[in-house]
């Protein structure tokens, strides 16, 4: 045998252990069984699935009955069971097949569990959503329906049966083989948890009273009071309850209390909150130590103070529309994702249910939606349901009317480091320094059935069906827009804590929370009740013929409750609702164009303000051909509009140039910057003095600022300005991969248009709008019209046509027809 | 038509049928040392051939719009390209199966060598 040979064969017997040490590594890349196997359909297809019949009643894994989903060709899921039991079984079966990858991100995210999955980059929001005892919550809400509400609980069970059961038998979704971690198996738990996460989102109260004092620390009550009113400017009495606030015959003054006295109050003066100017100020570090404590620094930053995106929704009587029929519609705005919050579905067990709208993923049941005689829309109601406290403590003690207790404390081992947070009888400790600490009492710490709301709400008949259901609305505090066949109304249902203050005068009065931090160590400021029932925000039938709820104040100042903690958005979009739905009776074609409509109010009222000051000064040739737009603009933000791109940047500048510069100057970039309302009202009454600059200074420097940025980046052409190529649209997939995420697409809208396209104009204004209509719903159950659309598809698979088939007809103001549309396959349970 | 060729065929129908079924590469492989009296060259060439074309097959019955955002996604991550991607799989697999065929090859031709030394040594 010659060497040569042994060489050879040595040679090619290490080559073909190399090779198939290869072919082990790249496995998620075998044709068979590797990623390209998710490639074996574009579409759902029919399924046949073999679930276990168990007897009525148990609460094994199974259905008692076979169980159809069919899927139609907008990608909406037809659920129908014979019971409630198998109903919840194939939704969850259904959510897994199409969102299990999201679900399970998001419970994890809520739950505090993320870095577990992903890396320590997500600690701070897993330790963010444990100081806020997000994970305690879910944990004793589980318990509270075990205990309180079993057959509920049961549905919730059935409904992770589902989940589970396709986790079991199914290939999991292509994320996980290539995040390279396999799903846990689901529990009620984790349900409760996003819906904690889901109630934490819209909460208001936690982030904004921290907010408003560093703002009050640092600028004084003038500027506070004159940038963030307690209500905004221009909108009074125009929502949801017409007139002074006054509601079932009762207010304010009833209570012998003037309104104008009440509302020209320092709210953040000890008498009103237990703390001292001074003590606020020593604490500074302490609370924007408690903001970063508790901000989720990957999906919601800061929620700000007066964020300026919230949601609209509008009704109309019988009365007021072509048909005589009442006509709803809603568009809750929300962070957009890819895939979408939403999942389109009808559930229906005969006799039983019959709803078709919009679920959470991960939550069962239909959230938004509608029934053959009922429908009904949310949108934040912004009033606080949360407060903050200053809390002392000495050691492992807290101060309470003078005594100390213990603490409880929440001792937990995370990523290899043990934490303590301490639990006084407010809340959770979400930051300490020394003697002081801030704690957070929420709404959503006490158990409350949510959910049995929700489900009612999937069960209503009537108008009255949908009262009764949100008595067991909890949290968070929200604006349900409601009609029947014959009936329209609102009704703000939700838990407002109420604290009761005496005033300077010595009268004492119940309001809603509070624009600071409140003195923990006293009883005086301690919550004691809540708003009840019969006295919340609500109109049936409105003499006017419609009522709205854009996240504004939906009572006036005469209200028995003042919202002292009341966080509105600046009401740019409830002013083009109201003159909209003023001028004329309305029917489906006239909301659908109120949904798309683009113009800013806010531009009409302050481009004449802009043009008398511009008008006078000295403009070069370019800039009185830019102000000749600005002066033709009609205020309407379409993507070609050339007038909105350069009143937008005027704004921009303004803001740079003052608050954002002060921000920055102060370290304080995370606070929102204030109103444009505000802008408007100092322009227009000479009280703009800020920083240094005033109204005439101001305006023209940042106009000439913004014509000089846009010619550096569009060019000398005025006429190639156009909104379009400087805002544009980016709905991020939950991956964060840019590469199937959708966008950046030329975008219409801005911060109060009602079809909204907000984007933030500091420090250089990047327009990336990441926020807007989630869904758009339009229904009046007695034309039996439903129609609706969101950004996105009901699957999260990236290569599945439903990863986006709703997207176009969303982007153009387009909607789905949810009646008599064709099934493209059908899942049997059986 | 070529005794051969059928037999070619049958290997490469048993080849790709057991990795459609077992989702593992190792009996075209295996299969491939049964090229081992072709000339080296020829049998790691039919080697390649039963490997590559037995993990190419599955991608047959998926759908094209998919397999290119799936690749689309996974090649801008990594930095690979899109058709190489694709690829990358039966290739090595192709590879292995080559590297077999050559082993076969070269043990046979050891084999051979041995054998006509110890008739040479009988002769003595």
């Amino acid at each position: 045998m010659k060497i040569g040979q042994v060489l050879i064969l040595v040679l090619i017997i290490v080559l073909l252990i190399v090779s198939m040490d290869l072919e082990n590594q790249f496995s998620i890349l075998n044709t068979q069984n590797g990623v390209w196997s998710y490639a074996i359909n574009k579409n759902f297809t029919n399924l046949d699935v073999k679930v276990p019949i168990i007897p009525n009643g148990s609460l094994a894994m199974g259905i008692y009955s076979p169980v159809s989903i069919s899927i139609d060709s907008h990608g909406v899921a037809h659920i129908y069971a014979s019971n409630l039991h198998d109903l919840f079984f194939a939704q969850g079966f259904y959510m897994a097949y199409t969102r299990l990858f999201q679900m399970e991100i998001q419970s994890l995210m809520a739950s505090g569990n993320l870095s577990l999955y992903l890396g320590k980059t997500f600690l701070d929001s897993d330790l963010a959503m444990r100081y806020l005892g997000l994970p305690y919550n879910a944990f004793n809400l589980e318990l509270f329906y075990k205990e309180d509400y079993p057959q509920y609980y049961a549905f919730m069970q059935s409904f992770s049966n589902g989940i589970n059961y396709y986790i079991e038998h199914y290939k999991e979704p292509i994320y996980f083989k290539l995040a390279g971690f396999q799903p846990f198996l689901w529990s009620p738990f984790y349900s409760f948890a996003w819906e904690e996460y889901m109630t934490l989102f819209l909460t208001t109260g936690i982030y904004e009273p921290l907010l408003s004092d560093v703002f009050l620390n640092i600028y004084g009550y003038y500027n506070i009071s004159l940038f963030y009113p307690y209500y905004p400017y221009f909108t009074r009495n125009i929502t949801v309850v017409p007139g002074d606030g006054t509601i079932d015959g009762f207010n304010l003054t009833d209570q012998n209390i003037s309104p104008g006295y009440l509302w020209n109050l320092d709210w953040y003066k000890s008498w009103a909150t237990g703390i001292g100017n001074l003590t606020l100020k020593n604490n500074e570090n302490l609370i924007v130590a408690a903001l970063e404590n508790i901000s989720d620094p990957f999906i919601f930053q800061y929620r700000g103070l007066f964020n300026d995106v919230g949601s609209n929704s509008w009704v109309i009587n019988s009365n007021y529309s072509d048909s005589g029929y009442p006509i709803l519609a809603n568009d809750p705005h929300l962070t957009l994702t890819i895939p979408s919050l939403w999942i389109p579905d009808q559930l229906y067990v005969p006799g039983i249910m019959n709803v078709t709208g919009w679920s959470l993923a991960g939550i069962p049941g239909v959230l938004i939606g509608h029934t053959q005689n009922t429908s009904w829309g949310i949108t934040d109601s912004e009033g606080n349901s949360a407060n903050d406290y200053l809390e002392y403590i000495n050691g492992s003690y807290y101060l309470w009317d003078g005594k100390y207790y213990p603490m409880n404390y929440r001792n937990f081992s995370y990523l290899g480091k043990n934490y303590s947070i301490g639990v006084t009888n407010n809340g959770p400790i979400i930051a300490r320094i020394g003697h002081y600490g801030i704690s957070v009492n929420w709404t959503a710490q006490s158990p409350f059935p949510v959910l049995i709301s929700e489900l009612m709400l999937d069960e209503s008949h009537n108008f009255t069906d949908m009262l009764n259901a949100l008595k067991y609305w909890g949290y968070p505090p929200e604006n349900f827009a409601l009609v029947s066949k014959h009936n329209a109304g609102y009704l703000t249902a939700g838990l407002y804590p109420l604290i009761k203050v005496t005033l300077p005068d010595g009268k004492i009065v119940n309001v809603i929370g509070s624009r600071s931090l409140l003195n923990g160590s006293n009883s005086n400021y301690s919550v004691e009740g809540y708003v009840p029932f019969s006295y919340l925000p609500h109109v049936i039938d409105p003499s006017r013929g419609f009522a709205f709820a854009p996240n504004q104040p939906t009572v006036w100042e005469n209200y028995p409750y003042p919202f002292i903690g009341g966080f509105w958005s600046s009401g740019g979009r409830a002013m083009s609702i109201y003159k909209f739905l003023e001028s004329h009776k309305m029917n489906i074609s006239d909301t659908i164009a109120l949904q798309s409509n683009l113009t800013d109010s806010w531009a009409g009222m302050l481009t004449p303000i802009l043009m008398k000051y511009l008008e006078t000064s000295s403009l070069s040739t370019i800039e009185i051909q830019a102000l000749q737009y600005l002066s033709e603009w009609n205020h309407t933000a379409y993507e070609d509009s050339i007038g909105m791109t350069i009143y937008w940047y005027t704004i921009s500048f303004i803001y740079n140039d003052t608050f954002y510069r002060s921000f920055n100057e102060n370290n304080v970039t995370f606070l929102p910057l204030p109103f444009i309302t505000s802008i408007i009202y100092a322009f227009e009454y000479g009280k703009f003095n800020f920083d240094g600059y005033n109204t005439s200074t101001l305006i023209p420097l940042a106009f000439k600022q913004a014509v000089n940025y846009l010619i550096n980046r569009l060019g000398t052409n005025i006429s190639s300005w156009k909104w379009g190529r400087v805002h544009f649209l980016y709905i991020e997939s939950l991956t964060t991969l840019e590469q199937i995420s959708i966008g950046p697409l030329p975008f219409y809208g801005d911060d109060h248009t009602v079809s909204v396209g907000p984007a933030t104009p500091v420090p250089s204004p990047a327009y990336y709008v990441t926020l807007s209509s989630s869904l758009r719903e339009i229904s009046s159950p007695g034309e039996g019209i439903y129609l609706g659309v969101i950004p996105g598809g009901a699957s999260e698979d990236f290569y599945n046509y439903f990863y986006e088939n709703q997207f176009n007809s969303w982007y153009n103001h387009q909607y789905y027809n949810f009646l008599n549309v064709g099934i493209v396959a059908v899942i049997k349970l059986e | 038509m070529n005794k051969n060729f059928i037999l070619y065929l049958i290997i490469l129908l048993i080849s790709a049928l057991s990795f459609l079924i077992t989702g593992t590469a190792l009996i075209p492989i295996i299969l491939s040392l049964s090229f081992f009296r072709s000339k080296r060259l020829i049998s790691m060439v039919l080697g390649f051939l039963t490997g590559f074309i037995s993990s190419i097959a599955p991608l047959l019955a998926y759908n094209l719009y998919a397999v290119i955002k799936i690749s689309g996604l996974i090649s801008s991550v990594i930095g690979l390209n899109q058709i190489l991607l694709i690829l990358a799989f039966p290739l090595i697999v192709g590879m292995a199966s080559m590297l077999t065929a050559a082993l076969g090859s070269q043990i046979y031709l050891i084999l051979i060598d041995l054998r006509s030394k110890d008739s040479a040594l009988g002769d003595s």
